[in-house]
């Protein structure tokens, strides 16, 4: 706490320095562009009846978070690009970190809610320091936070890329206090590209990516979570020709173990890329790759890309990457009409578990976006999408069949007089949704229906800005009826000479849940942004969501049981 | 010649009756096709040996993987078999003694499979286990073999589908109510799996993923089984916010204990593959944006 009310005065203070320094240093040969800033976010939550569980909070109680990302610019040769962004309490709920709420020094900078990075920059060399996003590719690694240090190198068309660090440090498992702390294994990571790469012609690559767990990281290993080793490889092929046309391709292989503390297999050369990988009794070899060929022009775009994930192929830079799958489609995208109609629509396949033929499942997709202009007036929006998915029956009587449509039409209209235009849009959705029973064979139906009335008048003399709208919900399944009336306003204005602008928006919602009594829920919310000056700028937030339990949650004291959750967030925003 | 034969028939006889042991072999009866998590969980298979002799005797394990019309698939190296010594009493033996992979060799395309994979394809199998021992004319069985039968189940985690990644959800409707869909967990077993289904907000200068291993969700519910969700979000919008607001959602797939059902796949948490989606006011409110109606 101390820390972050020690950070809290740093920052005021370089608010206070940064502006008074501002108007003096024009002579001075470093650039500064970029933004700091402080927000503070508050949350509160009451339920009644206390400690009924019926809502658990979704925010921090206290959370402030820090921005100081400013780039020095030293003549054009050398800029110093720096983004410090942290937060002052962990709020990990999923991945590594999850529940983790005293960290070590060495946990807080490799938290993903916290980036530390410097990347000074001289002609076509960088240097990577601290926390980096680094996707080399969609197969190899990409999506993944990581805390080191490395280079970018580019000279001509020539690229090397290197980086090393840590993703996650060792955390240890805890079952207490509740929800516990998963625990993780210290992650490393190394990786590197080199290639050739010219911008709207071509880039030609090989990636090379390993991430492996430090088995002894952790006094107490987490429960499920095993440690694991990856190495990759990978080639990469864009090429882009005249008018258009383009190719991408990765084809790549990776080795990966799933649990280190299995014991090596000696003598399996071919599950084996040493130095690199060494492989145990849970490593696997396999590959994947993805190409797309097609064409782009202003009012025609055309491809089809595939894409192909093998069942044991996983990369330490992909952790969500889910294998064993095979996608194909094809997409469109055209204006005609003197650009008064554009229609962007796909259709494809995607073929599930295709490592095991008895219970291979395909999943059709296809997806129509239709928007016509008519006249200055009239313009009309629909689009329909299509999912199936289907597998054989396995063990059970009928296999899995889902089929999901949704057919969406949203015609607007616009009229104006001498004070003001009128904004009038209905909206309005089908969606259904059959899903088949593997043991009865059953299919049940689940229909939703939403319709969307909004009305937007735009003063010309006026600094008013209202918004009025009204939503219907309607959700139906054998023996279930969930329906939901929405009325919602909004209204915006300027105050103290256009320097703040209020805004705030009031949203009632009665609902019903079969035969049971309605339950309400009351939303409202105000904005109120201050331009101090040219640079500095005071941004708040403020939010209050009731609800209110009909019966539908059982017998006394849970009949008109009810939270109110109220958050608020205030922030000063810096622009260099 | 009958001679010749008599006495190494004579003396097996006599190196198994001396043996005087019963074996109980248990296995999960739809054990994971991850080959390598049998030896972390003791319950997937056991093999309980009592032996009601006082003479300790040595003796190692021989596993064979079969199909269920008898082929051979996988069958432990007994020359590179670590022995174990037998003593009077029962005690219990778990795969990682009877099924050390390092010395299992599989045949034909089920090593090409599992080297790719790391998985046996799911199907009906048969596992047997025997206990045998160095007599005078080489390994000789000490009990009979015993089998179970067992169906293999490959898992797939569900997948999203329903915001579909990168969706653009209007501001109005999506502050109401937004509908989640995803597939179910292949295969659909009689313990029917939970899934939690996380919704994270993307803030500023956040990367998805990032957003995804460090903020709270808006949205974390458990539900049995079902593969729909309707969510009352119950959310306000700042009129500063970056419209369009960026969410992450992803599902996690829990057994009937609570653990997730894939524990060594790349995130280790039987997460599926998350996609994002957007909440943006609609078009006609995008182009009043200039008018500072936004």
């Amino acid at each position: 706490m101390k820390l972050t009310k020690l950070i809290c005065i740093c920052f005021l203070f370089g608010f206070v320095n940064l502006s008074a320094q501002d108007s003096t240093n024009k002579k001075f040969p470093i650039k500064v562009t970029g933004t700091m800033g402080i927000t503070y976010e508050g949350y509160g939550l009451n339920v009644k009846p206390t400690g009924s569980n019926i809502y658990t909070p979704r925010r921090p109680w206290n959370q402030v978070r820090f921005l100081f990302a400013p780039t020095l610019q030293f003549g054009n040769k050398f800029s110093l690009p720096l983004n410090f962004n942290f937060a002052s309490v962990a709020t990990n709920f999923a991945g590594p970190y999850a529940g983790l709420k005293n960290q070590s020094i060495g946990q807080w900078l490799t938290n993903p809610m916290n980036n530390f990075s410097i990347n000074p920059a001289y002609k076509w060399a960088e240097l990577l320091l601290g926390t980096q996003y680094l996707k080399y590719s969609d197969l190899s690694t990409g999506d993944i936070g990581i805390f080191g240090a490395g280079f970018n190198l580019h000279p001509g068309k020539f690229m090397f890329r290197f980086f090393t660090g840590t993703s996650q440090q060792g955390i240890n498992y805890a079952a207490a206090p509740p929800p516990g702390i998963t625990g993780a294994f210290k992650r490393t990571h190394y990786m590197f590209q080199i290639g050739t790469e010219v911008e709207g012609s071509h880039k030609v690559a090989f990636n090379f990516s390993k991430g492996k767990d430090a088995v002894t990281s952790v006094t107490a290993p987490p429960l499920a979570i095993k440690p694991q080793e990856g190495f990759n490889t990978s080639f990469i092929l864009d090429k882009y020709f005249k008018k258009g046309w383009f190719i991408n391709l990765e084809s790549a292989l990776s080795f990966f173990t799933r649990d280190l503390t299995q014991p090596l297999i000696p003598g399996a050369d071919n599950l084996s890329f040493k130095p690199f990988i060494a492989a145990r009794t849970s490593t696997a070899k396999d590959f994947a790759g993805q190409m797309s060929v097609g064409k782009k022009s202003p009012n025609l775009d055309i491809s089809y890309a595939t894409k192909y994930i093998g069942a044991g192929y996983q990369t330490t830079g992909f952790p969500f990457m889910q294998p064993d799958h095979w996608d194909n489609t094809i997409n469109t995208r055209f204006n005609t009409w003197k650009n008064k109609i554009n229609v962007t629509a796909s259709m494809g396949q995607r073929v599930n578990n295709i490592s095991n033929t008895s219970l291979r499942a395909s999943q059709f997709l296809g997806n129509l976006n239709w928007f016509t202009q008519f006249n200055d007036r009239f313009s009309l929006n629909i689009n329909y999408n299509n999912f199936g998915f289907q597998t054989a029956s396995g063990l059970n009587p009928f296999g899995i069949k889902n089929v999901s449509n949704d057919l969406g039409i949203s015609p607007m209209y616009t009229w104006t007089t001498a004070t003001m235009t009128h904004l009038l849009t209905v909206s309005y959705n089908y969606s259904k949704y059959d899903e088949r029973d593997v043991i009865t064979g059953i299919t049940t139906s689940n229909n939703t229906h939403t319709a969307l009335l909004t009305y937007v008048p735009v003063y010309f003399n006026k600094e008013l800005t209202p918004d009025f709208s009204v939503l219907y919900f309607t959700n139906t399944m054998p023996a279930f009826k969930n329906t939901f009336i929405t009325l919602s306003s909004s209204l915006g204005m300027p105050v103290a000479k256009k320097k703040i602008q209020l805004r705030g928006q009031l949203q009632y919602t009665i609902g019903k849940l079969n035969t049971f009594t309605a339950n309400n829920n009351l939303v409202v919310s105000c904005t109120i942004d201050w331009k101090i000056n040219k640079k500095l700028s005071w941004n708040s937030f403020f939010s209050t969501n009731y609800y209110r339990y009909g019966n539908e949650l059982g017998s006394i004291p849970l009949i008109g049981a009810n939270y109110l959750e109220s958050s608020v967030r205030t922030g000063l925003q810096y622009k260099f | 010649m009958k001679k010749n034969i008599s006495l190494p028939l004579f003396l097996v006889v006599a190196f198994t009756a001396n043996a005087q042991l019963n074996t109980t072999l248990n296995i999960q009866p739809t054990p994971t096709a991850v080959l390598s998590e049998w030896s972390g969980k003791n319950a997937m298979v056991t093999f309980i040996v009592t032996k009601i002799d006082s003479i300790p005797q040595q003796a190692i394990f021989k596993t064979e993987m079969k199909l269920i019309d008898g082929t051979v698939i996988g069958v432990t190296d007994i020359t590179k078999a670590v022995p174990i010594i037998l003593t009077k009493g029962t005690r219990v033996y778990f795969s990682k003694d009877v099924m050390p992979l390092e010395i299992m060799n599989f045949t034909g395309k089920y090593k090409a499979i599992l080297d790719r994979t790391g998985k046996l394809p799911a199907d009906n199998y048969q596992l047997c286990v025997q206990l045998i021992g160095q007599g005078p004319l080489g390994f000789q069985p000490l009990v009979a073999a015993k089998c179970k039968i067992f169906n293999m189940a490959a898992l797939q985690l569900p997948i999203l589908v329903m915001p579909a990644n990168n969706a653009v959800l209007n501001k109005l409707s999506a502050q109401t109510a937004i509908t989640f869909r995803w597939t179910p967990l292949i295969p659909q077993t009689q313990n029917l799996p939970t899934y939690r289904l996380q919704v994270f907000e993307v803030l500023a200068n956040q990367q998805p993923v990032q957003a995804l291993r460090s903020n709270q969700p808006l949205l974390d519910v458990s539900v049995k089984a079902i593969t729909q969700y309707i969510w009352r979000p119950g959310l306000a919008f700042s009129a500063t916010d970056s419209l369009p607001v960026k969410f992450i959602w992803t599902l996690q797939t829990s057994d009937d204990t609570g653990l997730p059902v894939i524990q060594t796949d790349g995130n280790g948490e039987s997460r599926s593959e998350p996609f994002l989606f957007m909440i943006e006011a609609t078009k006609r409110n995008e182009k009043k944006k200039g008018a500072g109606l936004l």
